[in-house]
């Protein structure tokens, strides 16, 4: 079924009168407008990757505005109100604009219908749609900036939110549409698994990235709407006030964070999950060998995907909420850590026996695996109630999802890049070159937030602006690693420029891997694969030959 | 569009899995105020059944015949359109638009006695013979919770006209007429929230 | 997946008889409302409302039609919403220390709460 991937010098493909009869890749032919309205997933995908990276860039930036501000204990470069909408805008955009839309909507976009042999996504129009209401939300989310930033924090608690003078409205209602683009994928996803496999792709046959994915969508659907309605709710009382959760007219502020974390807790599996199918693609196409357990894999996400429905009181233990539920989200939210310890341990003897080799996506695998353990291992602590009283609203807790998101979400989201980019654009980085920067991007990442964990723990509250004396070296150590890490960071995207400039020619499955993916060709044509692919093997089959 | 899947039947299973998709994401829209709704019962308790039987147990009644009445429209039409009676189907369908106006006008008069009243969301709730925060509360979430729902009987209906029309041309057959089903869906599924909505709003004394 | 279109064999009067059905539970429930249930009032309402909910999926929505997967997420949606419900009430009926109404000490338009 193989045919050499017919690839056309660049400088046909660019004219654009020219509109050469049959395109060698999806990345060539048509011209500008044939990219904005393409339905197209590949093209899809490549525009998220846009669009997010830009998202990742300006939440990088506010970042590091934070940690410059935090060098000294008192005022450094902004007032306490810019520090607050500094500190928004960078969970805001980070989180909804980022960590929650980049790995399904670039990767999962790109790659879901070509691991199960399709042609495209079930609903391509839609797909579109998602990432015009995505750039919809993101604009009007940014309006806030405009109307001189909002300063409620990205939980949107009230009745600080409601009341605040500051622009909520725009990000409350700006994150509403971008939870619609959220929802839009999601269904669009999970039909695609079930209605566009290809002749013999069992379920049982899946890339272990699809069932990561299918997790994910489910989420997405039945938990964005609760966090739509909580923002609506937010953003309706500030327009016309309704004040259903204020406490002047007998509401209650609780139920808020009940529906605020109904979704924004399962929303971490949302950004870890698609995280966690990278890593075992990555695991199996770098050891050589199959997954030491399939099922353990597949079946934890969506036992991930189950459980993290079940555990958003953990948020609330020391907000007034019953002892009752109290105890059963503590107790409940351990279980997240059991299906979450199978998957590592399961990535961990994949390794046994395998010919591991050790070029960057493997590397940011490990980094994931130690980042994510940790990470995993302080969220039991925080789960237990008795504990969490001491860390809550500490920069220990800033510490245990950074490195959750960033450790686990942002390095697997690395790894992705590195190790798809042959795929999406038929060249090779400079393996030397990105290895420094993954080295760099997790020395910074440490150094980040390790310090995090002790001014937590010794009491520093999260979200202010000033502090005792007697931190400032441990903020002085975090601003630093911060800064290696956007070093890392600059140096990836510098290196992944210069080899999609002029990196050379990759083969068409440059790792050897066996996800049907490689299959085709790279960049894979705008068809995906010539006729009608059989599968006969299954994704991890490295003992037959490909 | 279609040529990219492997059958008919698939398209028509991929629109019909994509359309539940949707439903659900909607029941889970209206979820996130049936759990404030539980909240507020248990927290105020009796005060905040007692504001229910403020509301006009006739016409929530009604209301809910006329509902369930014109599903029952509804899925004859697609019944209808099943069998290719497309002039039909388009009939069936004005009726059931005609019972959501007949719903949505039994709930403007409804709304306009209870601003008459000073039954008003929010902080512009003045009404005198129940003042208390839980019948404050209670009232909110009955405009939250019945606007949201007047808005997806307004969309339904809009859908509805959408599909009524082009059977009427006869732009559908016996075989094809997927969106007329999806539309047809979507509106019963406004009933199925109306059916939960109705005794939790109306009937609790 | 064959079209069942052609098939003479579906008749209307399932149909009808389901809109029956969903009639005489809402009368039910409307006559159950003046009888004195007590702590079960609300129960038995919400269960008459799952009982017309049903019909109305498995009769109007033809969820029998429907693939598995589809039947599958009908529950999954439903029981989300159950579990929302749940989490709300198991926090705000068992509290020990209430934040909430009973709290509320601002008056807001005139409006009290009456003491307890």
């Amino acid at each position: 079924m193989t045919t050499p991937a017919l690839t056309l010098p660049e400088a046909v493909a660019e004219r654009p009168l020219l509109a050469p009869p049959a395109p060698a890749d999806y990345l060539h032919g048509g011209g500008v407008r044939s990219w904005l309205l393409t339905r197209d997933h590949k093209r899809i995908a490549v525009m998220f990757l846009g669009a997010t990276s830009l998202a990742l860039l300006l939440g990088g930036i506010f970042a590091l505005l934070l940690r410059a501000e935090l060098l000294t204990p008192g005022p450094t470069i902004m007032s306490a109100e810019a520090y607050n909408r500094t500190f928004t805008l960078h969970g805001i955009v980070m989180i909804f604009m980022f960590m929650i839309p980049a790995i399904p909507t670039v990767f999962g976009n790109f790659l879901l219908p070509l691991m199960i042999g399709a042609r495209d996504v079930a609903f391509p129009r839609l797909n579109l749609a998602s990432f015009y209401v995505y750039l919809t939300g993101s604009a009007i989310t940014l309006t806030s900036l405009v109307a001189g930033g909002a300063d409620m924090g990205w939980t949107f608690y009230v009745p600080y939110s409601t009341t605040s003078p500051s622009a909520v409205a725009n990000v409350a209602f700006g994150v509403f549409v971008l939870g619609l683009s959220s929802v839009l994928t999601g269904i669009n996803f999970i039909v695609t698994v079930h209605t566009m496999r290809t002749k013999g792709l069992a379920w049982h046959r899946l890339p272990l990235f699809v069932w990561s994915l299918y997790a994910t969508s489910i989420i997405q659907v039945l938990a964005t709407p609760v966090l739509g309605m909580s923002l609506l709710l937010v953003a309706v009382d500030r327009l016309w006030g309704i004040g259903i959760f204020d406490p002047a007219l007998g509401g209650d502020p609780l139920l808020f964070q009940h529906l605020f974390w109904f979704y924004s807790h399962p929303a971490v599996y949302i950004m870890i999950l698609p995280a966690m199918g990278v890593i075992s693609e990555v695991v199996c196409a770098f050891s050589r060998n199959p997954p030491a357990s399939y099922r353990a894999i597949a079946y934890s996400s969506l036992g991930i995907a189950l459980v993290g429905f079940l555990t958003w009181g953990h948020h609330l233990f020391v907000a007034g909420m019953s002892l009752l539920d109290g105890a059963v989200f503590g107790v409940l939210s351990m279980f997240v850590a059991v299906f979450s310890a199978v998957k590592v341990f399961t990535w961990t003897l994949t390794l046994r026996r395998g010919s591991v080799s050790f070029e960057t996506p493997m590397l940011y695998f490990f980094w994931f695996t130690f980042l994510f353990t940790f990470g995993g291992m302080t969220g039991v602590a925080v789960a237990t109630s008795s504990l969490d009283i001491h860390w809550h609203d500490t920069y220990f807790v800033v510490a245990h999802f950074h490195f959750i998101m960033v450790g686990g979400t942002l390095t697997a989201y690395l790894a992705a890049l590195h190790y798809w980019f042959p795929k999406f654009f038929g060249r090779r980085y400079n393996e030397r070159w990105a290895t420094i920067a993954s080295v760099t991007v997790f020395v910074g990442f440490v150094l980040t937030f390790v310090p995090q964990f002790l001014l937590g723990n010794a009491g520093m509250p999260r979200r202010y602006y000033a502090y005792p004396p007697e931190f400032q070296w441990l903020n002085v150590l975090s601003s630093g690693g911060a800064s290696i890490l956007a070093a890392g960071m600059l140096l990836t995207l510098v290196g992944l420029v210069y080899a999609l400039v002029a990196g050379p020619r990759s083969d068409r499955n440059p790792w050897g891997a066996r996800t049907y993916e490689w299959l085709s060709a790279s960049p894979p044509p705008t068809e995906n694969f010539e006729g009608e692919l059989a599968i006969t093997r299954g994704p991890y089959d490295y003992h037959l030959p490909e | 569009m279609a040529e990219h899947f492997e059958s008919v039947e698939r398209k028509d299973q991929a629109a019909h899995l994509g359309m539940w998709l949707f439903l659900a994401s909607e029941v889970l829209l209206f979820g996130a105020l049936f759990a404030v709704y539980a909240g507020y019962r248990v927290e105020f308790g009796y005060e905040f059944v007692v504001a229910s039987s403020h509301n006009s147990i006739a016409i929530g009644t009604t209301n809910t015949f006329v509902l369930v009445t014109s599903s029952l429209f509804a899925a004859l039409a697609v019944h209808a359109a099943r069998s290719g009676r497309l002039r039909r189907a388009a009939g069936l369908l004005a009726l059931t638009i005609g019972c959501g106006l007949l719903f949505l006008g039994l709930k403007a008069v409804e709304y306009g006695e209870h601003f008459r009243a000073g039954i008003l969301p929010g902080n512009h709730y003045h009404y005198a013979a129940l003042p208390t925060h839980a019948a404050n509360a209670f009232f909110t979430l009955y405009y939250l919770m019945t606007g949201l729902h007047a808005l997806h009987v307004t969309g339904g209906m809009v859908a509805l006209g959408a599909v009524g029309y082009r059977a009427f041309r006869g732009a559908y057959s016996a075989e094809r007429h997927l969106p007329l089903e999806l539309a047809v869906l979507y509106w019963h599924l406004v009933d199925v929230i109306w059916l939960f909505l109705w005794p939790l709003l109306y009937l609790m004394h | 997946m064959e079209p069942e279109a052609t098939k003479p064999t579906e008749r209307a009067m399932p149909l009808v008889l389901a809109w029956a059905l969903l009639c005489a539970l809402t009368a039910t429930s409307f006559g159950a409302r003046y009888l004195p249930l007590g702590v079960f009032a609300t129960p038995v309402a919400l269960a008459i409302a799952l009982a017309k909910a049903s019909v109305v999926l498995v009769s109007f929505m033809r969820l029998r039609h429907e693939a598995t997967s589809v039947r599958l997420l009908v529950w999954v949606a439903f029981g989300t919403v159950v579990l929302a419900c749940a989490g709300v009430i198991g926090d705000a009926g068992f509290r020990e220390l209430a934040p909430g109404p009973q709290f509320a000490t601002t008056e807001a338009h005139g409006i009290s709460r009456q003491e307890p």
